[in-house]
């Protein structure tokens, strides 16, 4: 019991560096800061709502009524006064804990017109933490003044580490809570089928359709798939059931929130509802060690600078994609690329090719059919981070996730091994490697 | 400021079981939704095949029929007005509702909007398959509430 005590202890109250909590204030800080400005008007307006609309939730359940309009407008000009206080983490002692409380409130305020916005709540749950705990010891006006009169930089330490652990654990929480709610209600385990998901989204996409929007695109080709929905289920669950391993290790709490955060993008996707505070990733930056992303963005920025000049000097000659000729998946993927490739900068071979085992000679690398291959400038790149280095080069916004380099690489190809590991079974696989079609044959080297 | 390690656990768990509290509501007849202590209900509800809703209709001079953004029946985002049209809708304030509708579709400039001649709320009754699968976008039945002209100021 006592070396439970200890281990608990150990993990909760372990050091970290002042910055880490220091950049989680200011990126909560600065979500929040855009929230209340870029709502501004809409907040004042429904400030004004019909007062029968009024169902207080949280906070604002001390209102019998709503607040006279002129109240509510200083109020909001209150709280984005201490939101930039919070953020320059000036006389923080007071202005984190009154900042986290008025916007408590405020957010409870708007929340209480007949609908909860669920999104909101772990940003409440985040800046409440970290405004009552010591964030501004590091990147702060405080901080910058203490260093003025003499004193010491804040080395790593305890009371940095212990309110990360519980923004991660709240956080985990909250989606534990998620996947609990669709156990415990009407359908139970059914619900791992992926029908109620699939109606749950239909509903969404006809109430856009009758209120003057439209379904998603990406709806629209998936609704008729209704297997997918069974693959997109048992994700959820696993998402959603098993967030508290997040908080088993590091490693396993960045591979969640990874899966988490793509969930929201899928959501976007397919439903077009914009949770801004976990597709930004703001919402996931406790996960990781955020005070390392300066020095490895120099780190890449001196690769790609790198890499930049190699590739003046070979004339951009183009990257060669090597891939396994006979799965579905990884045809598809090619396919994918070819038709947001207009610069025609990569050429493709199957690693089964004649082409694609003597390239593979000459790198020195063995046959794996489980990974894409890229070569690019004379280099070899593996798994994800082959994928992010084709993203790069793609049209449209497909470059920005290039950003996932961030991510360590062993955490991405985890997830890249996993897929990997599943595509015969999930995508199918054919007998014999396919000829490319008339007109894209030239982008071919089999 | 949280500075002792005793203050800080008991901070974690007061935080942990404040937001565990709300799991509770999965148990009761009536749960409740709260902020920023939610259960999280969201896609846990069953859903039947067919779904019926509250929706506006506006019809130009030649009977042309065009759905009615939700932004000239409130404020607030999308599924927020949507249920303020719901709530009002089942307290029968009709008229209420389509009154601050027209009036709103009078000012408008937008286009085709600006050229409606009335707008009537209803409630449609919709088969999922047949609406997404099939492209049968007609209602399975459609319930007239309430009508009313638009006069341009």
């Amino acid at each position: 019991m006592n070396a439970l005590t200890q281990r608990l202890h150990q993990f909760w109250y372990q050091p970290a560096p002042a910055e880490r909590i220091a950049i989680l204030r200011i990126a909560t800080g600065g979500f929040a800061l855009w929230y209340l400005l870029s709502r501004y008007e809409m907040l004042q307006k429904l400030s004004r709502s019909d007062i029968t609309m009024f169902e207080p939730v949280g906070l604002a359940k001390i209102l019998y009524e709503p607040i006279a309009p002129g109240v509510f407008t200083l109020l909001l000009l209150v709280t984005i006064l201490f939101n930039v206080a919070y953020i320059a983490g000036w006389k923080f002692k007071w202005t984190g804990p009154v900042f986290a409380l008025l916007l408590l409130f405020l957010l409870s305020y708007r929340n209480s017109w007949t609908m909860i916005y669920h999104n909101r709540i772990a940003l409440v749950l985040h800046v409440f933490i970290i405004g009552v705990v010591a964030s501004a010891d590091a990147f702060s006006v405080d901080a910058w003044e203490k260093a003025k009169a003499g004193a010491k930089k804040a080395t790593a330490h305890w009371r940095y580490g212990w309110p990360i652990r519980l923004i991660c654990a709240g956080t985990v929480l909250t989606y534990f809570l998620s996947g609990i709610a669709k156990v415990l209600g009407e359908l139970a385990w059914d619900w791992v089928s992926g029908e109620a998901m699939r109606s749950q989204v239909a509903i969404d996409a006809l109430r856009k359709e009758l209120l003057g929007g439209k379904a998603e695109p990406l709806f629209e080709w998936l609704y008729p798939h209704a297997e997918l929905f069974l693959f997109f289920a048992i994700g959820t669950m696993i998402i959603e059931l098993g967030a508290p391993f997040a908080l088993a290790g590091r490693r396993v709490g960045m591979v969640w929130a990874v899966l988490t955060w793509l969930m929201h993008w899928g959501i976007f996707f397919i439903m077009g509802i914009r949770f801004r505070h976990h597709m930004s990733g703001i919402l996931f930056l406790p996960f990781f060690e955020v005070e390392k992303l300066g020095s490895w963005l120099q780190r890449v920025k001196s690769r790609v600078s790198k890499a930049e000049k190699v590739t003046t000097k070979q004339n951009m000659k183009p990257a060669v994609v090597l891939f396994d000729g006979v799965c579905n998946f990884c045809d598809a993927s090619v396919r994918f690329v070819l038709d947001r490739d207009s610069k025609e900068y990569f050429q493709f071979a199957s690693l089964q090719s004649s082409v694609g085992r003597r390239l593979l000679q000459q790198y020195q690398a063995q046959q794996d059919l489980s990974t894409i291959i890229l070569i690019e400038n004379g280099r070899m790149y593996l798994r994800s981070t082959a994928v992010l280095r084709i993203a790069r080069r793609l049209d449209g916004a497909w470059p920005l996730l290039y950003g996932l380099m961030v991510v360590p690489a062993s955490v991405r190809d985890t997830v890249y091994r996993w897929i990997a590991q599943h595509r015969y079974q999930w995508f199918g696989q054919k007998t014999v490697c396919e000829l490319p079609q008339p007109g894209i044959q030239q982008r071919f080297l089999n | 400021m949280i500075s002792s390690q005793t203050l800080a656990t008991v901070f974690s768990i007061l935080v942990m079981l404040a937001l565990l509290w709300p799991i509770q509501e999965n148990w009761r007849k009536k749960p409740k939704d709260n902020f920023p202590l939610s259960y999280y209900p969201m896609f846990s509800h069953k859903r039947n095949t067919t779904y019926s809703m509250p929706y506006l209709v506006g019809y130009d001079s030649l009977q042309n029929r065009y759905f009615i953004p939700y932004q000239y029946a409130g404020t607030g985002g999308f599924n927020q007005v949507r249920r303020q049209m719901r709530q009002m809708v089942r307290e029968d304030r009709h008229d209420e509702l389509i009154e601050r509708v027209a009036q709103q579709l009078g000012e408008t400039q937008r286009s085709p909007f600006d050229q409606l001649e009335r707008v009537d709320l209803v409630k449609g009754k919709y088969h999922f398959e047949d609406y997404f699968l099939h492209n049968q976008k007609a209602p399975i039945s459609e319930k007239l509430l309430s009508t009313r002209k638009i006069t341009n100021p």
